[in-house]
């Protein structure tokens, strides 16, 4: 590559920032002695937040899974429990994977919709671990087989975000990067930015190719182009993120990542191994800031923290605030937003994600800026849809946030929608986005909108061969996760935090 | 599902009944009016899916359609095979580390399906990913007439049945070529291709042709498939993927609510659309291509990238020897194949050359062939 680009700068030293560091010090052009700088923005505090990563993210990076999960007080999940969603006292389980296999050229779930619908109805429950209790529980589904049934599931992580970001700091410092160091705490903030580079409160400038915003809504170097504004996605801009709170061990230790409605929005719990965080997402047209505390909550910490819209993390639970994105990727200005700022999960580290993919070269060709606007516009907007469905597909009646408001798009994936119950089967059958049908098919059923009939291809089977098989991997499901060791047994033998190496 | 009434002939008939009733339908009625298809036509591998589905066996293809396997197409000069063309390294297409390492030599050097056509051996493909006969894939070339009747006769077995005029149905199938409205694509696709020579490497004449598409898929209750819906004159392969995408879309959707229609109906455009666009690719008028394909070419130009959209026809691999084969050549690769040293890509590659494996038996099917 002629005319590579030399330098790469990183505004925002939260996760966001540290992941894109990591990645980037795979490249070769970034081997160079200060070739990367971070620099943290003006606000930057640490915030502490629970995310799920892809495991692919980590492994892309070489990182030792038992290590990081030490060093960052890290979980597993295999899904997540959504409790008064559909109905007040409903629950259900969004997993990390297919339910089963294709049977017959038809989807799983269809037969499940035929048995469904016979003398003797089923339920989809137990067609997952986490449905057998296997929330509590750890299996690293790592089987290659697509036959067995360990390759039907996956698995995400929760931990500390700031010691993460700590961790990738640490590994992209070995790497390449350098961060500003500081006498004070504010001294190596962002104070300004200018077309060529960025000056430091310390007076220090810094010059790069191309500039990384990873410093959250404030979009420090993206908002200063017309084109990278922020854009708000209108069905999600009434929510705005409340307070966060961690506990320490309780009772509820065990308990699986939860997000439960209520009449004005929805709060979060993630248990970590050291605490269990919880955090509250509301309408603000609907409810208070004061009012937003659950009653739990001591005052004196009510008193002590403020909301703040700039806190939205990137949890799926807590991306559900995010009502904004920045509406162009990476625009002119040679800037390009932050992986994980921007993003609701981690994006894929391969080529179409990865910074050094999207930018080949200092020529900052429009053609290349403009598709990877399209791609990130295409992913944001599919993340929207999906986040949208949890809000307008349910029975409750006059619940605040829940009602789905006039102006609120139709989440109109392929084929879901057929007025108010869904016929079709092929929700989230596209390239670009990072929730594939599974989880639309998690969302839908378990929010009670099923779709009335099911694909005709069913028929092929006999419906006795599709109960058989239905059973069987009902039982074989039941059996796997009865073998699998506790969580928390599993941590403690595998990474406990409290252990050091 | 209920009611079926397919209107035409041929392929396109024939297929579409297959599959409903295969599936379950109750009711396919068969209005057959248009007069079977001749001469030989070429498949893409992804046939055999379909084929699969509706349990016929390659020996039966051979028996009624004179089957033969094809293991690459040659566009110009240049030669697409079928299967993998070398293995992505480190998530990064391989084709990469060939603009960086590559000593001139053409891309499909790395395939062993051209190889293989090129010294007219064939096997199937290996089920073993481990071994270098996983990489093959192959299509088919058919007799069309034979294929029509082969598909009629599985149609019929399933429970499909020939009707006289036109009876009543909860859905009209319009299989025929017929005189619609018409987007007028001609200006892309000034004519299309059909079959020339049929061996392991086909190759293809250009065949006069009409290139558009109907306003919409669905109209009331009639739904457009095949060459009713839309002509691009990919007798490469194209067409039938078309048909088999439209067929599988309507067995799933069967679009009697207005939802249901409206998304056949977006989906088929998109499939279409995008077929069309490797159909101006690989023999239309590049002068001023539709927006997706412009788009298409200059990210491939600028550094190698296949942008691929929703419901794609090809597989990215057949992009980018479609690219290749037009003379679009990436002026730069993806930065990140430089994290491999320059003489262990080239070591790679040496090793990677697939023309010497290309000796397995020639066993199944197609035998003599």
């Amino acid at each position: 590559v002629t005319n590579p680009i030399r330098k790469i700068v990183i505004v925002g030293g939260g996760t966001a920032g540290w992941m894109a560091a990591a990645l980037v010090a795979v490249l070769p052009a970034c081997r160079s002695p200060s070739a990367g700088r971070i620099g943290r923005d003006r606000h930057g505090r640490r915030r502490r937040g629970h995310r799920p990563a892809h495991p692919n993210f980590n492994a892309r990076l070489g990182l030792d899974e038992a290590d990081f999960m030490r060093k960052t007080q890290a979980t597993y999940k295999l899904g997540i429990e959504f409790r008064d969603w559909g109905r007040k006292g409903d629950s259900y389980i969004h997993p990390f994977g297919a339910f089963g296999h294709p049977i017959g050229g038809a989807p799983f779930h269809q037969h499940w919709l035929r048995a469904r619908s016979g003398a003797r109805p089923t339920s989809h429950r137990g067609l997952q671990p986490a449905d057998h209790g296997g929330l509590g529980r750890q299996v690293r589904p790592a089987l290659p087989d697509p036959r067995a049934l360990g390759s039907t599931f996956n698995y995400a992580y929760q931990f500390d975000a700031g010691l993460y970001a700590l961790y990738l700091r640490a590994y992209a410092e070995a790497a390449a990067w350098s961060a500003p160091r500081a006498r004070s705490p504010t001294s190596n903030s962002v104070r300004e930015t200018a077309s060529s580079g960025v000056v430091l409160e310390n007076g220090e400038r810094i010059e790069g190719d191309l500039f990384i915003d990873c410093s959250g809504f404030r979009g420090l170097l993206i908002e200063q182009r017309a084109e990278g504004r922020l854009r708000r996605l209108d069905a999600l801009a009434a929510l705005r993120p409340g307070r966060r709170r961690a506990v320490r061990f309780g009772r509820a230790r065990h308990a699986p990542t939860r997000a439960t409605a209520d009449a004005a929005g929805w709060r979060w719990r993630i248990p970590l191994q050291h605490r269990v965080g919880n955090g509250y997402v509301y309408c603000s047209s609907h409810i208070s800031d004061d009012e937003a505390a659950p009653p739990c909550w001591s005052t004196s910490w009510r008193a002590r923290r403020r909301p703040t819209r700039a806190s939205c993390g990137s949890s799926p639970a807590a991306a559900r605030s995010s009502g904004c994105k920045n509406v162009r990727g990476r625009r002119p200005g040679q800037r390009l937003p932050g992986a994980a700022g921007e993003h609701q999960h981690p994006p894929d580290p391969g080529g179409d994600h990865h910074p050094a993919g999207a930018v080949p070269d200092r020529g900052f060709a429009q053609a290349d800026q403009d598709e990877y606007n399209r791609v990130m516009d295409l992913e944001f907007e599919r993340i929207r849809d999906f986040l949208v469905l949890h809000y307008h597909a349910n029975q409750r009646d006059r619940v605040a946030v829940l009602e789905r408001p006039p102006h609120l798009p139709d989440p109109r994936q392929p084929g879901l929608q057929d007025g108010p119950v869904p016929r079709s089967r092929r929700g989230g059958a596209y390239k670009d986005g990072f929730f594939k049908e599974p989880s639309w098919l998690a969302v839908y059923l378990g929010q009670n909108v099923v779709p009335v009939g099911h694909d005709p291809l069913v028929a092929a089977v006999d419906p006795a061969e599709s109960a058989r098989v239905l059973a069987e991997l009902r039982a074989a499901v039941a059996r796997t996760v009865e073998a699998m060791p506790a969580h928390q047994a599993f941590l403690r033998a595998f990474a406990d935090a409290r252990v050091s190496p | 599902m209920t009611r079926v009434l397919i209107v035409g002939g041929g392929i396109d008939a024939w297929m579409t009944a297959a599959a409903l009733a295969s599936a379950g339908a109750p009711t396919v009625m068969v209005a057959e009016t248009a007069p079977p298809a001749e001469g030989r036509i070429a498949a893409l591998p992804s046939l055999r899916g379909l084929h699969a589905r509706l349990e016929i066996s390659e020996e039966r293809l051979a028996r009624a359609a004179g089957a033969t396997p094809r293991l690459a197409a040659r566009y110009g000069a240049a030669v697409e095979p079928f299967g993998e063309t070398g293995a992505s390294l480190e998530g990064v297409p391989f084709h990469h580390y060939w603009l960086r390492a590559g000593d001139g030599a053409p891309l499909a050097d790395w395939s062993l399906a051209a190889q293989a056509a090129a010294r007219g051996r064939f096997a199937p493909a290996s089920p073993d990913p481990r071994s270098p006969l996983s990489t093959l894939d192959h299509g088919l070339t058919l007799d069309a007439a034979g294929y029509a009747d082969l598909l009629k006769a599985v149609a019929l077995k399933a429970g499909a049945m020939v009707v006289d005029g036109r009876p009543d149905a909860d859905l009209v199938v319009d299989a025929s070529a017929s005189e619609e409205p018409w987007i007028d694509w001609s200006a892309w696709l000034p004519s299309g291709v059909k079959l020339a020579d049929d061996g392991l490497v086909s190759t293809f004449q250009p065949t006069p042709l009409n290139a558009g598409r109907r306003a919409r898929a669905v109209s009331g209750n009639v739904v457009a498939i095949g060459a009713a819906y839309g002509a691009i004159g990919a007798g490469d392969g194209g067409d039938l993927q078309l048909l088999q995408s439209a067929v599988s879309r309507l067995v799933a959707l069967f679009p009697t609510t207005p939802a249901a229609a409206a998304e056949y109906d977006r989906l088929s455009e998109l499939a279409l659309e995008r077929a069309r666009d490797m159909a101006i690719l690989r023999w239309g008028d590049l002068s001023s291509p539709p927006a997706p394909l412009a788009r298409k070419i200059a990210q491939f130009e600028s550094r190698g990238r296949v942008v691929m959209y929703d419901e794609e026809a090809w597989p990215e691999g057949a992009w980018v020897h479609a690219m290749l084969a037009r003379g679009i050549v990436p002026r730069r690769w993806d930065p990140l194949v430089e994290r491999m040293p320059l003489e262990r890509t080239r070591g790679v590659l040496g090793r990677d050359e697939g023309g010497d494996r290309a000796d397995g038996g020639g066993d199944g099917a197609f035998q003599g062939a």
